[in-house]
């Protein structure tokens, strides 16, 4: 046994594993088009059975022993060893099989059958896996925060909400998920913004008196109520008689304020113009305003205020006109003249009143008996563990604490300092990227679980795409989390939690392509409606069903046969829904489906609007759609230079659509990935290209009706849905394989088909539910190991 | 309504130094420093990427030489004819796909400044080679406030993937910094000026400038040795991801460095809150910016994204409702034709109003386009059939005299679009021996 294992190690050292999610599916594919279907794991292959024969006919001659081309010798293997010791080799003549680009043309060609064998053998030999044996967990990058895990995790560690990575420039994405670790990458760009973004936050979440300045609040002129004798000139309002002015003000913080009433007069008569100020009903103050009309300066007058929407008003109360007075010092007119008003404020902050934020991370001040040294240990320690998502030691606190001691240093306060710790934990590498350790990082053979605070930080980012929360948190330090039964309850715990609504944002965002939507622009001319208050309620309405599948624990076979949704008002009429009125403005309301559009997310107008092209439907994108993201399959990238669809168009311009697309097929090299490909598009061309349902397309009626290869026959979009959840092995397949690579950051490879398999089994043990996917994957190796690096040879 | 807390604003904390008052535009804003050496201005350079290439017998010249007339698509930048070269029979060879089958958009982005073949990869070990930009800035871009400077009008892929199995990181990058490390670009304009130039909000009471910088020399020095130490602890992809960490960290203590010695003047500009609807608007305005990042002499190299590689966008000002890739495997369909050249003709177009604002800044030899040169071209010619040579590009800019311009060079197909690159490294004093697969120097646009 031990020997086995060995050569098993051995073996697998010496491959070098690039291979990606992208080979699986094509193995898959090839399995659902072709005979030639290589059974998973099993040893029905044989190199020189299946492989040296066509190698010696059709490659030897260019790639032989003496000279080859390209350098590249094909001859000499003799088994799966000497294979995969030049797997790089092999890869690339597996791929030069598939796209038809060797043999060249002028030299004898393979029948297509031979072609695909080869390709499918060379595949079956170089990454075969046996689960039978102990499995390898594969090894995930260390992982940068993406733009929305930062914002939630500021979010979740410091209690604000600020989003500021919606300004960081956009996420790579590779494998389809814009969180491989692979990927992303930190340029010098990222780090300004990083920094920046510290700082705002470490101000936000902190109040330092060097950072706040008790803010004015001005309501000018155009901002107050004016009732009675009074008109807005000038920037000014004039109260010519009896009149008054209201200014509304919304008090977060009650404490001592400073009101400030800006005016002057036109002054007649024995007295000043008088101006009575009021808090509401209750009078403050008479102010003799003795300034004149060019020279309108401040009234100050201290105010105790409370928490709430509070009015001031300025009343004008002794007009004053009078022409023919004897006197003529007594006449004139008397206005009051009124700039603006304006509360500054409030001077002293109590501590009750600060924010939640500075509440949390402020947990001790210095003191008589406490030093700043002392009291910034007290503040940071609780704060870098949870930063840094696992146990410190104080040495690793110090660092921090030496930034608050030097901004105390300074004469700043100790607020101050812990701002600037703040900053330094913010843009630490520590808190930055999602560290996992090994005890011996460059060995491929050392397989090891995750620590406990590792595995709670996947578990978050999988399901939250946040940090861990304190109960996940105590549950490490207890060092529970790797307990199945735990890790099982508290995975329901936070599929029920409002945070895992990112796990739709985020997952199912790019799953179905969603954020895609984003990107399009539908014919203004031909497609009036479409707007983008349209196009978030079309985005919304597949998510919120992501959402009831997930906390609803629904089969995944819903995905493509649903029979319920959630509409807004709009969609509800742009679906032609006869209820649309009775749904209030912009809410969603839930809708039993009936008929037409039960089709799960294949009627939602945000995947038929994101799978066609500004003025048409494409059913060849909708079908690539389907293949791609719901059974897994997709279709291999198109042969260079073959003639699109116009070349057919110009053979016969009155044809519809699905007419060109059949003479098109008629080439055979065409037809190979069309057939499929075009049949599932058609299912749906009952929808056009922003959702709506039509009976006719250009005057002709609508044909959805098609066969898939193996008879599968369907004449609506209703009946696809019901052949697509047939497939419930391969609908289980892809999102285990979709939601794995998102759930550890990396492409799967070749041996993670294991515990792909694991998943779909336990899945089609418990009627496709939601939860089998996410367990499944929780409970999975992969997700709960991970094991050194082989270093590339 | 206005809340009434004592929130302290968010963006002014240790904020970008010297946001001293507006100057009017136009004049020279070059700080002395620049302009004392010998009284020549130093040559900057850009380049400009449009994505889906370009039909091209509306794009080159029939004639060569001097006295070509100028081609339909181009007829915008007639005006500057004296200050152009247009140059055809250009190839990235490394485009091609070398047996790694389709994909020719994301190479054909990641090729345009590099000229190396990118390694085929969804996630997993994302390589290619160092941009013609990044070569410069790390050789001259310690003269300047930022190193360099990556603008783009599409943001990054959201979703799915972007091309044929390669990574969304090589269709929406053209500057890479290392062969792994691709550099984000910058989208939203106001974003793009404040790194340049501050976000000009008043600084806060006590938080003096020199704290400020203090305090951010000593947090970039703490967390420099933090990943240093934990580098250790890590396998080696790992540790290279690291490095990126601490390259990144080290540019930004240097720029802070910088920030101090230089007293910026803050130019005024009126900027959207976020990234405009308006195509037009969003590219004038991201050309604006480069205008002024060259004129205060912010930074001497740029790289600018008109789309990314395989862009399906549409362009209604023009009447083109259908999407630009989509259009761009017209099959010879006139009708499909017709539209893309409306597109190149916009795009050009666009380029011109650049070439305006660069020659309206007069500096003390000539015009700021005079000390420039500007790649303004794409990563495929024909973009129906995905050719990687004789591709579409006009250099524009004088590079302080040192340049051929006025003609239209044709260079037969295949000669590397490296070499070009070449020449203009040596201009702007950052020569290498050799850039991807460059075999030699361009001499024919020499003056």
């Amino acid at each position: 046994m031990q020997a086995i294992r060995e050569s098993i190690q051995n073996r697998r050292s010496r491959h070098i594993p690039i291979v990606t999610a992208f080979l699986i599916g094509t193995v898959a594919w090839l399995c659902l088009v072709a005979s030639t279907c290589t059974a998973r794991g099993d040893d029905t292959v044989d190199f020189q059975r299946d492989v040296e024969p066509l190698v010696n006919k059709y490659c030897a001659d260019c790639h032989g022993e003496s000279e080859p081309e390209a350098g590249l010798s094909l001859v000499g293997f003799t088994d799966v060893d000497s294979l995969r010791a030049k797997s790089k080799h092999w890869e690339s003549v597996m791929k030069m099989l598939r796209g038809g680009l060797m043999p060249p043309d002028d030299s004898l060609q393979p029948t297509v059958a031979e072609r695909r064998k080869m390709a499918a053998s060379i595949e079956a030999l170089l990454f075969h896996v046996d689960c039978r044996l102990e499995s390898d967990p594969g090894r995930v990058t260390i992982r940068r925060l993406n733009r929305n895990e930062y914002n939630n995790t500021v979010r979740d560690l410091l209690k604000v909400d600020l989003r500021p990575a919606d300004e960081f420039p956009a996420d790579d994405v590779g494998n389809g998920f814009d969180n491989i670790g692979d990927v992303l990458s930190l340029p010098p760009l990222l780090m300004e913004k990083y920094l920046l973004a510290a700082e705002a936050l470490a101000i936000e979440a902190i109040e330092a008196p060097e950072t706040v300045t008790a803010p004015k609040v001005r309501r000018s002129a155009k901002e107050l109520t004016v009732k009675g004798s009074a008109a807005n000139r000038g920037g000014q309002v004039q109260m010519i008689s009896t009149a008054n002015a209201t200014a509304e003000f919304d008090i977060q913080r009650p404490g001592e304020y400073t009101l400030r009433v800006h005016a002057g007069g036109d002054q007649a008569g024995p007295d000043p113009a008088r101006a009575e100020v009021l808090l509401g009903d209750k009078r403050l103050k008479v102010l003799d305003v003795f300034a004149t009309r060019d020279r309108t300066r401040d009234y100050e007058l201290p105010v105790t205020l409370a928490k709430g929407k509070i009015n001031v008003t300025v009343k004008f109360i002794n007009d004053y006109y009078n022409t023919d007075a004897d006197d003529p010092k007594l006449r004139g007119d008397r206005n009051l003249l009124l700039d603006w008003i304006e509360i500054e404020g409030p001077a002293e902050i109590r501590p009750e009143d600060r924010p939640a934020s500075h509440r949390h991370l402020l947990i001790a001040r210095p003191d008589k008996e406490k030093s700043v040294r002392d009291a910034a240990f007290e503040c940071l320690r609780p704060l870098v563990r949870r930063a840094f998502r696992r146990e410190v030691s104080d040495a690793e606190v110090a660092p921090f604490v030496k930034l608050v001691e030097s901004a105390t240093a300074k004469d700043e306060s100790f607020e101050r300092g812990m701002q600037v710790a703040t900053v330094g934990l913010l843009v630490s590498p520590q808190f930055l990227f999602r560290v996992e350790r090994d005890p011996d990082p460059n060995d491929p053979a050392q397989t090891h679980e995750l620590s406990q605070y590792e595995l709670a930080c996947r578990l978050s980012y999988f399901i939250w795409s946040s940090m861990p929360d304190d109960r996940l948190f105590d549950l490490a330090a207890e060092g529970k989390l790797q307990d199945e039964e735990v890790l099982l309850r508290e995975t329901r715990r936070m599929v029920q939690d409002p945070r895992a609504d990112e796990l739709s944002n985020n997952f199912a965002g790019q799953w179905l392509n969603l954020r895609n939507l984003d990107n399009v622009s539908p014919d203004p001319e031909q497609f009036k409606p479409f707007d983008d208050q349209l196009r978030r309620d079309m985005k919304r309405e597949t998510l919120l069903f992501f959402n009831a599948v997930m906390r609803e624990n629904r089969s995944v076979l819903d995905f493509v046969e649903g029979d319920f949704t959630f509409v807004s008002q709009r969609l509800a009429k742009h679906y032609d829904m006869g209820e649309a009125d009775q749904i209030p403005g912009d809410e969603f309301q839930r809708v039993t489906l009936e008929g037409k559009r039960k089709v799960g997310v294949l009627g939602h107008a945000s995947i038929l609007t994101l799978t066609s092209n500004p003025t048409r439907t494409s059913p060849v994108k909708r079908g690539k759609w389907i293949m791609d993201n719901i059974l897994g399959t997709p279709p291999p990238e198109p042969p260079p230079n073959i003639p699109e669809l116009e070349a057919t168009q110009e053979a016969s311009p009155d044809a519809t659509l699905r007419e060109q697309l059949e003479l098109h097929r008629s080439t055979p090299s065409c037809a190979v990935c069309h057939t499929q490909m075009d049949a599932l598009g058609f299912g749906l061309e009952n929808f056009d290209a922003i959702g709506r349902w039509r009976d006719k397309e250009g005057g002709k009626p609508v044909d959805a009706a098609g066969e898939l290869p193996g008879g599968a026959k369907f004449a609506t979009p209703t009946e696809l849905g019901k052949v697509l959840a047939g497939k419930r092995e391969q609908i289980c397949r892809n999102l285990a394989e979709k939601m794995m690579t998102y759930a550890l950051g990396r492409g799967l490879q070749y041996f993670d088909r294991c515990a792909v398999d694991l998943i779909v089994a336990r899945m089609e043990q418990n009627d496709y539910r939601f939860n089998e996917l996410v367990e499944g994957i929780v409970l999975s190796d992969p997700f709960r190991k991970r094991r050194g690096e082989r270093t590339q040879p | 309504m206005t809340q009434l807390s004592p929130a302290p604003t968010r963006r002014n904390f240790l904020r970008g130094a010297g946001l001293a008052v507006g100057l009017p535009m136009l004049e020279s804003l070059l700080p002395r420093s620049a302009q004392a050496a010998g009284g020549t201005p130093p040559v900057r350079m850009a380049f400009v990427f449009f994505p889906n290439g370009a039909i091209m017998p509306a794009w080159k010249p029939k004639e060569a030489g001097s006295e070509y007339a100028m081609p339909d698509t181009l007829a915008a930048l007639k005006k500057f004819r004296e200050s152009l070269t247009v140059v055809t029979g250009l190839a990235q060879d490394n485009g091609r796909a070398k047996g790694d089958g389709p994909g020719d958009h994301a190479r054909c982005a990641s090729t345009y400044l590099t000229g190396e073949h990118p390694y085929k990869t969804a996630g997993a070990d994302i390589r290619v080679g160092i941009s013609v930009d990044q070569v410069a800035a790390d050789r001259i871009g310690n003269r300047t406030k930022l190193p360099s400077l990556e603008l783009g009008i599409e943001a990054g892929r959201n979703a799915g993937n972007c091309d044929s199995g390669y990574s969304c990181a090589y269709s929406a990058n053209i500057s890479w910094k290392s062969e792994s490390t691709p550099m984000a670009k910058e989208v939203n304009p106001r974003l793009a000026f404040e790194r340049l130039f501050g976000s000009g909000e008043k600084e806060n009471r006590a938080d003096s400038l020199a704290h400020r910088q203090f305090y951010r020399q000593s947090i970039l020095d703490m967390v420099a040795q933090d990943a240093k130490a934990l580098s250790g602890k890590l396998g080696s992809t790992d540790q290279r991801k690291l490095d990126e960490y601490f390259t990144s960290v080290r540019e930004l203590e240097q720029r802070i460095e910088r920030d101090e010695q230089s007293v910026a003047n803050r130019p005024k500009m009126n900027l959207p809150q976020r990234t405009p609807k308006d195509r037009q608007q969003h590219i004038r305005l991201m050309y604006d910016i480069m205008t002024l990042a060259f004129q205060t002499d912010a930074t001497r190299v740029a790289t600018f994204m008109l789309g990314n590689a395989g862009s399906n966008r549409t362009y209604p000002m023009v009447g083109v409702n259908d999407g630009h890739h989509q259009l761009s495997h017209h099959r010879n369909d006139e009708k499909k034709m017709n539209k893309i050249q409306r597109i190149d003709h916009f795009l050009a177009e666009q380029f011109a109003y650049f070439l305006d604002k660069l020659n309206s800044v007069e500096e003390l030899n000539g015009s700021l386009l005079d000390n420039s040169m500007i790649v303004y071209g794409s990563g495929l010619s024909d973009g129906n059939r995905h050719d990687h040579a004789d591709l579409p590009i006009v250099v524009a800019g004088k590079a302080g005299g040192t340049l051929a311009t006025g003609q239209h060079l044709d260079l037969g197909r295949e000669t590397p679009l490296n070499n070009l690159f070449m020449s203009m490294l040596d201009r702007v004093g950052a020569n290498v021996d050799k850039l991807g697969d460059s075999s030699g120097r361009l001499t024919q646009i020499d003056a």
